[in-house]
């Protein structure tokens, strides 16, 4: 059985106003336990609404949302049940930062969940204050003086520290420079590695999506476009610049070798796969999907 | 909720009075909620009401967004009017029980009180509908420009106005950001008593402070960058000219005024 | 704007071509809480030619962003001076037009819109300028069919997407009729189609208005758009060229915590195995013609 599993799932913005705008027009789609799947999709895709439903802070217009095999909207009251188990850390999330030291920020989650014991707590915030890569002497500081990297860790900590089963990530990497980019989806890997949680990460980024994911789920016009293993999405760049996503650079460098009538795979998405790739097409064996990293 | 509150929105339009001049508007407009208070018989408010309509249908925006606007305060206006009914004493009794006593006078009374709050909300309605913020602000600007000789900073507070306008909507998302930020970290906005409701506002004000001060700042540099400095020599794309139309509208609500004052005496008053 | 006040030391002609010039400039904050100041720019010096596009790159903290505040004087230097076009940013009388021969974008496009309609917003730098309506209106139409965003000059900027804000914004610069923009990671912000429209506008106002443009941002592929790339790390210059000439230093660039795009290290890499690749390729279609030429011509 899937973890998440969403059934026709539709969702309407403004409903019954002149504004009124269909999100989402039925999905379907099913999440294995300790997936990393990459969502891309432009903006009005539909993607930030899915990520949205799944941990129930917007309530479907019609169809259905499993988590285990059970509605998340059985019992409406317990919803918030279903945000501790479903961690949804925003766009820019350093903007919802707001206590006086780092280690109350990150202790705001589990605390609202009802951790009470003291060294549960403790435990809790610096093992998540580890996972985000944030060092012991930065929790007694403001989180207002950290810089922008680091609140960002901060904030995503703060969402590692209710210890969901699915951490969803909308955009972690967002306005950072290169070292802060690499930094989050590294700490991200690590953490999926050790606690073999489901992870959704959310971006704009075919290069970071490439890096990570297992699956990728693609976005458009609130459908689900296309939902296969990394390679197999990959493979289809020109599907892909079609519905106005931008692939890798390495894949276009395959993608225009093709073209030019070079017999070689259009799989290619990483940089050590591409190299790899190039190198048996210069020596003359067809290059074919094989290992990626 | 806050998308519902229709009074107060622009609907860009080219009709007669979307082109009058922002100030004359205003002029005329203010006239006419005097107005609404000197009619004082059937005759004289059949006239105020006839032209409030008529200057309503002028406006071209769909008097269902009027009735939308009234939607938001009918409680406010049945309210009102039902207590007028009750409280005012007459001599024609009409209906009494226990200690509720309905008269003649008291029924013309609540009715006319009904009516002005209505045609008020009509005249605000219009003037905001047609109106710009902008074009609002400044005229209201220029109106208040003799205050400056009393030291009164009107330039300051005009811009103060159409940055808070210009700022509002942005504002109002981000608040809905944080809020559903937050409530993914597990926070209870929807239970609890006062005390603790007002405790989980916390999380939401804080950084939406913070925020607004960001933005305080950038956009103060940004300014800068534009050659920001103060009202002082300062150009407008749009600058505010009477015309003929504004003169025209002028002499009409005059007209309205003498007209009401002149009903007035035909009949006896049926309000206070 | 055209009588250069020149500065003494640079002597060489092409000094007349000279937009912005930097001279060994000095930059600390101020701290609030009793600590040491913290010196962010340690002696730099830069150049920016007349109609160029220079690209500025550096992490997060390196002093790109503090140097832009240089460029029109929003910051002065502690040490060290500043030229636009001749004027010296420290002269308090210059200041206006200063600013009105460089203007600047920044990261957020929310924050640098003033007004609650397009026009209106594109309006308020002419209108500070003092400049009379009719000519106003003129600027304002010809900033806003520049950047494609007439048939938008009534609607309200809060109801735009992204790219589109920004796009009004830049209106909003060059209604001032700036010789230079400073655009400080505009597209840092937006979304793949935003950052497009942008690159895109920023691409016009360099070729066709013949504005000079400084570009700082994170993104490779929108560096290598560049006539040059400038790099700052730790506050001082590291390397300065062409985009060929920089990105080809992966290792260096690399060290100091850079990308470089994927095109030029693909094509590198096969280099250093030995393949008769160019070191210097851009793009995807050049590195893949490469790669094409150096099997064909192999066998």
């Amino acid at each position: 059985m899937a973890l998440i599993e969403t059934h026709d799932l539709r969702f309407v913005y403004g409903k019954g106003t002149p504004f009124e705008k269909v999100a989402l027009q039925g999905a379907n789609l099913a999440i294995n336990e300790g997936e990393f799947i990459g969502v891309i999709g432009h903006t009005g895709s539909g993607k930030s609404t899915l990520v949205q439903l799944l941990n129930g802070l917007l309530k479907p217009e019609s169809g259905q949302i499993l988590l285990n095999g059970k509605n998340i909207w059985e019992k409406p009251k317990k919803i918030r049940d279903i945000r501790f188990q479903v961690g949804l850390v925003f766009q820019y999330p350093e903007y919802q930062l707001f206590e006086e030291t780092v280690y109350r920020d990150i202790a705001f989650g589990p605390m609202n969940k009802g951790i009470k014991g003291k060294d549960e707590l403790d435990r809790i915030v610096r093992t998540a204050a580890e996972f985000a890569g944030l060092k012991e002497s930065l929790l007694e500081k403001s989180p207002f003086d950290l810089s922008g990297g680091e609140k960002r860790r901060a904030a995503i900590a703060g969402v590692i520290a209710m210890e969901p089963k699915v951490l969803i990530l909308d955009e972690p990497t967002a306005g950072l420079d290169p070292r802060g980019r690499d930094k989050i989806l590294s700490r991200i890997k690590e953490y999926r590695k050790k606690t073999g949680s489901t992870v959704l990460l959310v971006s704009h980024s075919m290069e970071d999506i490439a890096r990570v994911a297992d699956r990728v789920l693609v976005m458009n016009h609130g459908n689900v476009e296309m939902f296969d293993t990394t390679e197999n999405i990959f493979k289809q760049g020109q599907h892909l610049a079609e519905i106005g996503l931008k692939v890798p650079q390495v894949t276009q460098v395959f993608l225009e070798l093709k073209k030019l009538g070079a017999d070689v795979g259009t799989d290619v998405y990483t940089m050590d796969y591409a190299k790899n790739a190039a190198l048996q097409y210069l020596r003359g064996s067809r290059t074919e999907g094989g290992e990626a990293q | 909720m806050i998308s519902d509150i229709t009074i107060g929105q622009f609907m860009p339009g080219k009709s007669f009075i979307h082109k009058m001049d922002p100030r004359m508007k205003i002029i005329v407009m203010s006239a006419m909620i005097v107005f609404v208070f000197l009619a004082k018989n059937l005759m004289s408010m059949g006239l105020m009401t006839g032209f409030v309509f008529l200057s309503m249908l002028l406006t071209r925006v769909s008097p269902r967004m009027y009735f939308k606007g009234l939607k938001a305060i009918w409680f406010l206006v049945l309210f009102t009017a039902v207590l007028n009914m009750l409280y005012l004493r007459g001599d024609h009794v009409l209906f009494q029980w226990r200690f509720l006593t309905v008269t003649e006078e008291g029924l013309w009374q609540s009715g006319f009180i009904a009516m002005r709050l209505v045609l008020i909300i009509i005249i605000s309605a219009m003037l905001t509908y047609t109106t710009s913020p902008t074009d609002l602000t400044a005229a209201i600007e220029r109106l208040l420009s003799p205050l400056k000789l009393f030291r009164v900073p009107v330039h300051e507070l005009a811009m103060m106005m159409t940055i808070a306008l210009r700022f509002i909507p942005t504002l109002l998302e981000e608040t809905e950001k944080i809020m559903n930020a937050q409530k993914a970290r597990g926070a209870d906005l929807e239970s609890g008593g006062m005390l603790k409701r007002a405790k989980a506002l916390i999380p939401i004000l804080i950084p939406l402070f913070i925020s607004a001060f960001r933005r305080a700042f950038e956009l103060a540099t940004a300014m800068d960058c534009r050659c920001y400095t103060g009202g002082k020599g300062r150009t407008r794309l749009n600058v505010l000219r009477y015309k003929f139309r504004d003169v025209f509208a002028f002499l009409l609500v005059a007209g309205l005024c003498a007209g009401i004052i002149y009903l007035n005496t035909l009949a006896p008053a049926l309000v206070r | 704007m055209d009588n250069i006040n020149k500065p003494s030391e640079p002597t060489e002609p092409s000094a007349l071509e000279v937009q912005i010039s930097a001279q060994d400039v000095y930059f600390q904050y101020d701290s609030t809480d009793g600590t040491p100041p913290k010196e962010v720019l340690h002696g730099i010096s830069m150049e920016i030619r007349k109609g160029e596009f220079v690209a500025l790159l550096g992490h997060n903290g390196s002093g790109k962003s503090t140097m832009a505040k240089h460029m029109n004087a929003i910051l002065l230097p502690s040490g060290g001076k500043v030229y636009v076009g001749g004027m010296n940013t420290a002269d308090d009388d210059l200041l206006t037009d200063i600013r009105r021969t460089v203007g600047m974008v920044f990261q957020n496009p929310d924050n640098q819109l003033v007004a609650t309609i397009v026009e209106e917003d594109v309006a308020f730098g002419p209108e500070n300028l003092g400049i009379p309506s009719p000519e106003i209106r003129q600027l304002v139409d010809d900033a806003l069919k520049a950047v494609g965003m007439y048939e938008y000059r009534r609607h309200a900027p809060h109801k735009l997407s992204g790219g589109q804000k920004q796009r009004v914004a830049i209106a909003g610069i060059i209604a001032m009729r700036p010789k230079c923009i400073v655009f400080d990671e505009p597209t840092a912000m937006l979304d793949p189609r935003g950052r497009q429209e942008v690159m895109e506008t920023i691409d016009k106002l360099k070729n066709e208005l013949g504005i000079t443009v400084v570009l700082i941002t994170h993104y490779m592929d929108e560096a290598a758009r560049a006539d040059r790339v400038i790099v700052i790390d730790d506050g001082k210059l590291l390397i300065e060229g062409t985009p060929r000439e920089v990105f080809s230093q992966i290792a260096l660039l690399r060290e100091h915590h850079l990308d470089v795009p994927q095109a030029t290290e693909l094509a590198q890499y096969l280099r250093s195995m030995g393949y008769d690749i160019p070191e210097d390729v851009l793009t995807p279609e050049e590195c893949a013609r490469a790669i094409w030429a150096a099997k064909t011509s192999g066998q």
